[in-house]
């Protein structure tokens, strides 16, 4: 596959049949012309091929823009499950690992794009728990899940609850990541998440080994579900997950992470509307809450700057956060956004992957320094 | 203004404006119009491809731009050009008129300083 080929695979990812091929026809077009016009500037044609895609820009920007753009359209037709799906890889697992592809995708039940989630392949699913000693068990209809160690199995797959969770497409089935997760945490085991790509699901001694694509909605997605599961009750609910690893919007922290690890941000957010009552318009809103996760560099980890809140002060624990944060959850707090009077309580997690401890640490506020970098 | 380049926010505001302002007149496609916000602006504008194409087809679907494929002037792979409706046309002069009233009064608040 040569560079170009690569380029319009990405920038074109998630989206499906017509509005791809579109998109690729597109911006094979910009491609061409510029190459010919450097080329008649005097570059060879490697060159001139080399100096176009570097003026393109990263081609997720691309694909993620035509996230907003092209599923909303697509919502409330019924039985239709549209667009957005990332190329799925499957490569040779490692023994003992089961290991399974991942889509990202927005399913008609969603409401924007803020809904959308990833999914795997059910069929590929089966296929890999077998190779752990595992198996989907049960009718079509009410599939269950078998896993071997842990203190529930078979537990049923909450298929129906959510809408959006389950659905056909091309003759693939697809189950998606949060409904999976929501199983796992019902074995009564602990589940715990480690790396981005491929996200590794621990259950107990089972790994189930996600691979994202590349895609980084699909690790958010992940990320954003289990760390609702895990977090507990008392909170608002999550609205987002959003990382950024090349720091593109980024601030950045320094103090004790270490490189490779998982950390989040827990980040409450305002949102507020109007409603119209009898004619006059009266001013609603609740909190959010939003997660931002990136992988630390040694020493350093970059959050998106555009949802973090401000002004803010980090807590020290889950349960000061909570703290913190119940006087704005109040019906009757009118605060619309955060000022000098009333800083944002934010909570810097470090996740931990293994299952004899818990799930996340706090980090100590008083060894992180913050400072924006772009 | 050359040698300075807006703060990324106030272009993603206003990039609806500037693509529809761009396409009044010619149909151009993507890279034309890349192009011509770079020349038209002496480096002013620099409109990444990650915010432009998103751009232009959100346009699109909002009827405001129609677009459609053409062999380009250097043959080889064909480009889609894009052309304003008549809709397009109204919902330029409008954006522009509201900006121009805005930053009218954006600029009364610094004479009053």
């Amino acid at each position: 596959m040569n560079d170009t080929e690569r380029y319009l695979r990405a920038a074109t990812k998630g989206l499906w049949g017509k509005q791809r091929r579109a998109l690729r026809a597109e911006l094979n077009g910009h491609i061409r012309v510029r190459i010919q016009e450097f080329m008649l500037g005097g570059l060879s044609e490697s060159e001139a091929e080399r100096q176009t895609l570097r003026e393109l820009g990263a081609p997720m920007q691309v694909s993620r823009g035509m996230l907003s753009v092209h599923t909303l359209p697509a919502l409330g037709k019924a039985g239709v499950v549209s667009l957005l799906v990332a190329t799925a890889l499957l490569s040779v697992a490692p023994k003992g690992y089961a290991q399974v592809s991942s889509q990202f995708l927005l399913s008609d039940d969603a409401q924007g794009p803020i809904d959308a989630t990833s999914y795997l392949d059910f069929g590929q699913l089966k296929a890999e728990l077998k190779k752990v000693g595992g198996a989907i068990v049960g009718p079509a209809q009410a599939p269950s899940i078998s896993l071997p160690g842990v203190p529930h199995s078979p537990v049923a797959l909450d298929l129906k609850n959510s809408p959006g969770t389950f659905f056909k497409r091309e003759g693939h089935q697809y189950l998606s990541t949060g409904a999976l997760l929501r199983s796992l945490f019902a074995t009564g085991a602990a589940v715990r998440l480690d790396g981005w790509n491929p996200v590794r699901v621990h259950v107990n001694q089972t790994v189930l080994e996600i691979r994202t694509g590349g895609d980084l909605r699909v690790g958010n997605a992940l990320y954003r579900d289990y760390l609702s599961m895990t977090l507990g009750g008392g909170l608002p609910p999550t609205l987002i997950t959003q990382m950024d690893p090349a720091g593109l919007t980024g601030l950045t922290f320094t103090g004790p992470f270490h490189a490779g690890d998982v950390y989040a941000m827990v980040i409450p957010i305002f949102r507020s509307w109007w409603t119209m009552e009898g004619g006059v318009q009266k001013p609603g809103g609740s909190i959010l809450l939003s997660l931002d996760i990136n992988v630390a560099k040694e020493g350093v980890l970059t959050l998106n700057r555009s949802i973090v809140a401000d002004p803010y002060r980090l807590t020290t624990s889950l349960s000061a956060f909570k703290t913190a944060l119940e006087p704005y959850l109040s019906p009757t707090s009118q605060l619309s956004y955060w000022d000098a009077e009333h800083h944002a309580p934010m909570l810097l997690l470090k996740l931990s992957s293994k299952a004899d401890g818990v799930p996340f640490t706090a980090v100590d506020p008083a060894t992180v320094r913050a400072g924006i970098n772009r | 203004m050359p040698g300075q380049t807006p703060d990324s926010n106030l272009i993603r505001g206003h990039l609806d404006l500037i693509l529809l302002s761009i396409l009044h007149g010619e149909p151009k496609y993507g890279l034309e119009i890349s192009k011509q916000a770079q020349e038209r602006t002496g480096g002013y504008f620099d409109l990444r491809v990650g915010s432009l194409y998103p751009a232009l087809h959100r346009l699109e679907k909002a009827r405001f731009i129609r677009g459609e494929f053409q062999d380009s002037s250097r043959g080889g792979s064909p480009v889609k050009v894009y052309a304003l409706t008549d809709e397009g046309e109204r919902e330029l002069e409008t954006r522009r008129k509201e900006f121009e009233v805005f930053s009218a009064n954006l600029g009364q608040l610094w004479r009053m300083a």
